[in-house]
């Protein structure tokens, strides 16, 4: 099992990284045929690493959601999926893709850096609360980075004033904006249930702990940005640079917070 | 919320009050000790200038509800034939009306708009009461999490109470530790409380190789047995995620340890102590004390699995095989004696002897009350609801217009939304395409 979970994983990271050197080439030397082909890697990439997760699950009985390993096993995945949707919605996002597929290969880097021994889930873990929970932050995750490599693509495109764009700046520039709304419904399952199941565990739903109070800050960031694009109209160049800020916050709020403080588990 | 979003930053980085760190600089900085110790975010959170933000927010949230609820019924009668964006097409297509008709309706639905309905020589279709819903729904989501925050802020109760195994206690203030308000635990006064069968498992691959750590703990459950004034007993089987529901509070798993019964008799044959010891794992084999009746203290380590490494003590895992412990008699600051006793044995030392007859387990129990609760979980359900469907459901509607024309039709097509006027055009050329005719 661990053989072949391995074996997996390896192949993704090929998988992501080639797709890389390829989707690269066709975004900034204009090599459309590479472009296509380094496509197609990034979908093996994601089989490969969809493999692997499901061999972890198995052979550990849970989740891959417990520690740092399994959660950027996790986290990463989601990264590639969402950047297929778009590009389905919109195939000329396929030139934002080497970015997509560059951040799904450094979580996955940070991932293997961290033991992979396989554990039983500790206790706090062994509620059905836990899927939900770390599947909504990681969509929310996902959508919201996916949204801030569209907004720099947008801010790029909008510099460049080629006579023939690459992609229309005004759709990627919705498209991002699309993607955040996705992704705050997302971040707001994932607090409302952490809430509720904190609740269960420690009897209060809200202890202003660094990563909740975190989690809250980020949530606010990208309400206010909703509301200023929804209500008062920002769109374009301010709205990505918000976007891109917004995206700061919220890796503080994984990686900065998330993995340094230890509150997030307490006591048993 | 952008104010409310950088003082929450800020705060998350004030350091705790508690810690010795700020001790020290309380003495070397006191004016940088006082902005920090009130920036800290539980205190900071609960002080006047702060809640005045999300106070302000809600009233907003109010007012802007109201106004748009009320906007919104007055127009209620003559919802607007177009949206904000519109995107006007006209062009002839090959067939009769009729089959004309069909392939509009397949084209504008595989392009995401909503589906037709056919009034006259018309088709149209429109999405978007649902939109306005969620965002309704979800600032009254919203505004119940608010309200449920201000309730648990005011009426939120929490204790800790010890329970071992076989031993009942009446909840009250006497036995509920930690209380916070102090008089809350006063409601509680009259429910005994017991624990039995607790269990403490851990996974057997991980048993062998991590006996130090809590590291393959898999559960800690026990049952809980409850009386009221002689009234028939509850019972409840309690685990790490499954807490009991006891008179409107909530009692959950926070902590376990061992229990050893041990009786303490000095060298002149007083029993010194006869009772059962509380004694942390967490680390596994640090030094608890017990005090003893008439001074002097029974200092004790205990080793679950006894399997000493050498001359050291030490334990081959966190189960309760081979329970073993290790003890020294205290007195006047001094040791007078010390020595190992295992489970069901005695040890004398210098006349000092002591007693292990048995083992319990104890537990910690969490006990809480939150009138808040019911309204925070109403308000993120309403959340939840209300942004799936205010952004699932966008405003949007279309028209299109058939007349004969010639063999043909000449169709004249609007497609119009509240949001995203750029995908709208994408949309709409790819209708077009669709339709592929003959642009006018
Ligand atoms: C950025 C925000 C957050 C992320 C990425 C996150 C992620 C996770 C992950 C991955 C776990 C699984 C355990 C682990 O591997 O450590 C977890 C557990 C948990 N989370 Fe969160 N979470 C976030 C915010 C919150 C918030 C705001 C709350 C509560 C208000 C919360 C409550 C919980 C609870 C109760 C558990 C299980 C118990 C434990 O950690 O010991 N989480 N979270």
């Amino acid at each position: 099992m661990r053989t072949l979970e391995g074996a997996a994983l390896w192949a993704a990271v090929a998988g992501y990284a080639l797709a890389f050197a390829a989707l690269s080439a066709g975004t900034f030397l204009g090599r459309e045929r590479l472009g296509r082909a380094g496509w197609r890697l990034a979908a093996a990439g994601w089989a490969a690493h969809t493999l692997a997760i499901a061999v972890r699950w198995i052979a550990t009985g849970h989740a891959p959601v417990q520690g740092a390993y399994e959660n950027s096993l996790s986290g990463a995945w989601f990264i590639p999926l969402l950047g297929g949707v778009l590009v389905r919605q919109y195939r000329p996002a396929i030139r934002a893709a080497p970015f997509i597929v560059a951040i799904a290969l450094l979580l996955l880097g940070n991932g293997i850096m961290a033991p992979a021994v396989h554990l039983p889930l500790e206790p706090p873990f062994r509620s059905n609360w836990l899927v939900v929970h770390v599947a909504f932050a990681w969509l929310a995750f996902g959508s919201y980075l996916v949204a801030s490599v569209l907004a720099g693509y947008h801010l790029w495109l909008s510099r460049r004033r080629a006579a023939v764009p690459a992609a229309r700046p005004a759709v990627i520039d919705e498209l991002s904006a699309k993607l955040i709304a996705f992704g705050f419904v997302g971040d707001t399952v994932m607090i409302a249930s952490g809430a509720i199941w904190a609740h269960g565990l420690w009897g209060r739903y809200w202890a202003w702990d660094p990563i909740e109070t975190w989690s809250l800050v980020s949530w606010l960031t990208y309400a206010v940005y909703l509301h200023l694009r929804f209500t008062l109209g920002w769109t374009g160049s301010r709205a990505a640079w918000l976007a891109l800020g917004a995206a700061a916050v919220v890796v503080v709020t994984f990686f900065g917070i998330g993995v340094v403080s230890d509150v997030h588990t307490q006591l048993l | 919320m952008s104010a409310t979003a950088v003082l929450l930053a800020l705060a998350s980085f004030a350091p705790d009050p508690g810690e010795p760190r700020f001790e020290e600089l309380r003495r070397r900085a006191p004016a940088r000790a006082w902005i920090l110790e009130r920036l800290e975010p539980r205190r900071f959170t609960t002080s006047p200038a702060f809640l005045a933000l999300p106070g302000y927010i809600a009233l907003s949230v109010a007012a802007s509800m109201w106004q748009r609820a009320s906007a919104r019924l007055r127009t209620r009668r003559a919802p607007p034939e177009i949206e904000r964006f519109a995107v006007r097409r006209t062009m002839t297509l090959g067939e009769a009306p009729g089959p004309a008709a069909e392939r509009v309706r397949d084209a504008v639905r595989s392009a995401g708009f909503p589906r037709a309905s056919a009034a006259g020589g018309e088709l149209h279709g429109r999405r978007g009461a649902l939109g306005f819903l969620g965002s309704m729904a979800f600032h009254a989501g919203l505004l119940a999490t608010m309200v449920g925050i201000g309730l648990s802020a005011v009426g939120r109760f929490s204790g800790e109470v010890v329970l071992t195994e076989g031993f009942p206690v009446r909840l009250g203030p006497a036995t509920v530790r930690a209380a916070t308000p102090p008089d809350g635990a006063a409601r509680l006064g009259g429910t005994t409380v017991a624990i039995r069968s607790v269990s403490v498992e851990f996974a057997p691959e991980v048993r062998q190789a991590l006996p130090d750590s809590r590291t393959g703990m898999v559960d800690v459950s026990a049952v809980l047995d409850a009386e009221r004034d002689g009234a028939s007993p509850g019972r409840f089987f309690l685990s790490v995620n499954a807490p009991a529901s006891l008179d409107g509070h909530q009692l959950s798993i926070h902590r376990y340890g061992f229990a050893p019964e041990i009786r303490a008799t000095d060298p002149e044959g007083r029993v010194r102590t006869d009772a059962v010891a509380v004694l942390q794992v967490i680390p596994p084999g640090a030094e608890d004390a017990v005090a003893l009746d008439g001074g002097g203290e029974l200092r004790l380590r205990f080793y679950p699995d006894w399997a000493p490494r050498g001359a050291e003590p030490a334990s081959r895992s966190p189960l309760p095989v081979r329970p073993v412990l290790a003890w020294r008699w205290m007195q006047g600051g001094r040791e007078v004696a010390s020595g190992l006793v295992p489970r069901g044995g005695a040890a004398e030392a210098g006349g000092y002897r002591i007693a292990f007859p048995s083992l319990r387990y104890w537990l910690e129990l969490l006990v809480s009350r939150d009138p808040g609760l019911p309204w925070f979980t109403l308000g993120a359900l309403l959340g939840v609801g209300g942004l799936a469907l205010r952004f699932g459901w966008h405003e949007q509607s279309w028209r299109a217009t058939l007349r004969p024309d010639g063999a043909g039709t000449r169709l004249e097509l609007v497609l119009s939304a509240r949001y995203f006027p750029a995908l709208l055009e994408e949309r709409a050329e790819r209708v077009a395409r669709a339709l592929g005719g003959r642009a006018a």
